[in-house]
């Protein structure tokens, strides 16, 4: 009994969830960081130690609702005056550049002490923060010691060929300069025949709860049941270490909630008992399969995966070692990489999740793609303009060029 | 117990019953009268009474004084015996009565004009109250008094509103000044300071109301908004995971 309870004091101690430091860059960045926010309040999960917002266009600040209007940072007014860069990623990366000074006023309010690390979140496929969360990343790992992550929202195939190109010129950038880069591609998530602005909030739902479930691991509160092998903010961070790109598979089942064990339980036979563990074993092998091999936030080929995470979330009873275990193993055959970790994640309600956090993915058939449209968009912009010179010309003259200019 | 301290209490028994007694059987002379009305001042009032057991505790032969504060009073006294002839009758304020003369029944009427109030008093009504009539023997002690409330066409109006300004709860202060005012005779400004104490007690007591309403309306709206707060909360999806 003792041993227990000092071992849960120990745990509490050593192991916590992960604090994060939000910094919405752009439209869709705000929007998430805002989401988060309210997952935050709404479950208690205390994932966000601070929220900024960062924009060009100062409608997008405005209509944020649960970021601190201070943590509201408006770049860019000498240039844009307020009213964004309109889809200019590289407009978007100089006004970052040169008002970073006011982004990092913003910062200078967050208690860096407290946090794990920053997470940039950006839409990848715009302006402001395409052009700038690199920009920004960049800066951040000069001045900070913490991990810098990103969290890259790629737009969906239909959004237009200048979005694609911008998200694949940012993504290469900000590869380069986070300690890692979680992707969502909104391709994968998007819907046919639902509203844009329905479809979105639903997405960044999506969005919201795989991240929040993940870095919302290892968060003891009082009352909760210490869970068997914890996860906490160390195992993600030394998940993502490596650098890289990450995705995130999610699957969630909805289980009964233990009726009290009362003296009734005690006297059924062990048979039952042994039934249940297998129930619970089963269930949770079969979660982490459908979350690795289902829907990710980048689909990819687990294969080849360099360092996985597994956490299994829900009521403590419904959790076992063994099952964890299990998925932990499949997920090295599958990823072939020996640098899985796994644990639980223990909270009170009636469902159980699994959360895999794929880290250093390398086939990525989407960015392929991706950077092959952006490659024929590019070509295209660059032919167009070369055109556009002797078009406006042809229209422009006459033919026997015999009219003269005013002046 | 000894004997002798034993017999000295039943001693003292038998005399105390014994007193009683005497006092018990002794009668007076009896009256026989409708108590008088409260009167304007001014009226002209009529007040009749019948005296029987004339000579109960009295000599047998008397003199009956009728006494009064009627203005201009006119008494007539009439003496009759037991067949109801008359034996005696006075239309002054004496009569002599005689045993002798077999009385049995005198009956006094006494008519006369209200007198004007001299001190006025709202707390002590008694204090106005007039002497109607008073039997006495000539020259000797009272045997019976009627007394009756008088009052003026304005003090009485005055006393009204101060009644209903009292019933409607006015405040203490405001019914003391409008007593006082009557107390000094000012029977208008009395009645005006009455009736305004009436008006902002009435109105207080509006107040009171709407605040009242207004403090169940506002228990009402924290109900509902409370009640609706807590299902929004129920309603919110507080999961993690889903």
């Amino acid at each position: 009994m003792g041993k227990t309870l000092i071992g849960a004091m120990v745990q509490h101690l050593l192991k916590r969830n992960m604090k994060l430091a939000m910094i919405g860059f752009g439209q869709a960045g705000g929007k998430i960081v805002d989401k988060f926010l309210e997952y935050d309040a709404r479950t208690g999960s205390g994932i966000v130690q601070s929220a900024i917002a960062v924009n060009t266009a100062k409608a997008d600040l405005m209509g944020l609702e649960n970021i601190p209007e201070d943590n509201r940072v408006l770049i860019g007014q000498a240039r844009v005056k307020g009213h964004g860069v309109g889809a200019d990623n590289e407009l978007g990366a100089e006004i970052a550049e040169e008002d970073i000074d006011e982004v990092q006023g913003a910062i200078d309010s967050v208690p860096v002490h407290e946090i794990d690390a920053f997470l940039i979140v950006a839409g990848l496929g715009g302006g402001t923060g395409s052009g700038g969360s690199p920009v920004l990343a960049k800066h951040l790992k000069r001045i900070y010691t913490e991990p810098v992550y990103g969290l890259g929202i790629l737009p969906g195939g239909d959004e237009g060929g200048i979005y694609t190109l911008n998200a694949a010129r940012s993504f290469q950038t900000f590869v380069r300069e986070v300690d890692n880069l979680l992707v969502f591609d909104n391709d994968a998530w998007r819907k046919t025949g639902e509203s844009v602005e329905g479809g979105y909030d639903e997405i960044n739902d999506e969005i919201v709860r795989r991240f929040g479930v993940l870095f919302g691991a290892g968060e003891v509160t009082a009352g909760d049941n210490v869970a068997e092998s914890v996860v906490d903010s160390s195992e993600i961070i030394n998940t993502l270490d490596g650098g890289g790109v990450s995705t995130v598979g999610y699957d969630t089942e909805a289980v009964e909630e233990a009726e009290s064990s009362g003296l009734l339980s005690r006297f059924k036979g062990g048979d039952q008992n042994d039934m249940e563990t297998a129930n619970t074993t089963n269930r949770i092998t079969a979660l982490v399969r459908k979350a690795a091999l289902g829907r990710l936030t980048l689909p990819c080929e687990v294969e080849g995966s360099e360092r996985a995470l597994l956490v299994v979330s829900g009521p403590s009873e419904h959790l076992n070692r063994k099952g964890i275990e299990r998925g932990r193993k499949w997920l090295e055959e599958q990823t072939g990489s020996m640098e899985v970790r796994g644990g639980d994640y223990p909270v009170q309600e009636p469902n159980v999740a699994a959360a895999v956090l794929l880290s250093g993915v390398h086939n990525v058939p989407r960015i392929k793609e991706l950077q092959q449209v952006a490659i024929e968009a590019q070509e295209n912009i660059d032919e167009i303009q070369q055109e556009s010179e002797e078009n406006l010309e042809s229209l422009v003259e006459d033919d026997e060029d015999e009219l003269d200019p005013l002046f | 117990m000894s004997w002798i301290r034993s017999s000295k209490a039943i001693t003292a028994v038998v005399l105390l019953v014994i007193a009683l007694g005497a006092v018990g059987t002794a009668t007076a002379v009896s009256f026989d009268a409708d108590s008088p009305e409260s009167t304007e001042v001014g009226e002209t009032m009529t007040f009749n009474v019948e005296m029987t057991d004339v000579f109960e505790d009295q000599p047998n032969e008397w003199t009956v004084d009728a006494n009064t504060e009627l203005k201009g009073a006119t008494v007539q006294m009439i003496a009759e015996d037991v067949s109801g002839e008359e034996v005696a009758r006075s239309d002054n304020s004496e009569l002599q009565v005689s045993s002798e003369d077999g009385v049995n029944r005198v009956t006094i009427e006494i008519q006369g004009e209200v007198p004007g109030i001299s001190s006025y008093s709202y707390e002590n009504p008694d204090e106005q109250n007039f002497k109607v009539l008073e039997i006495s023997q000539a020259d000797g002690p009272s045997i019976e008094e009627w007394q009756a409330p008088r009052y003026t066409e304005a003090s009485q109006e005055a006393r009204n509103a101060i009644e209903s300004a009292e019933d409607a709860g006015a405040s203490e202060g405001d019914l003391q000044n409008a007593i006082s005012s009557y107390n000094s005779e000012n029977f208008g400004n009395a009645q005006d300071l009455a009736e305004s104490a009436e008006d902002s007690a009435a109105g207080e007591e509006q107040t009171q109301q709407y605040l009242m309403f207004g403090g169940i309306a506002l228990v009402v709206i924290v109900l509902i908004g409370g009640g609706y707060y807590v299902y929004q909360q129920r309603q919110e999806n507080t999961s993690k995971l889903r």
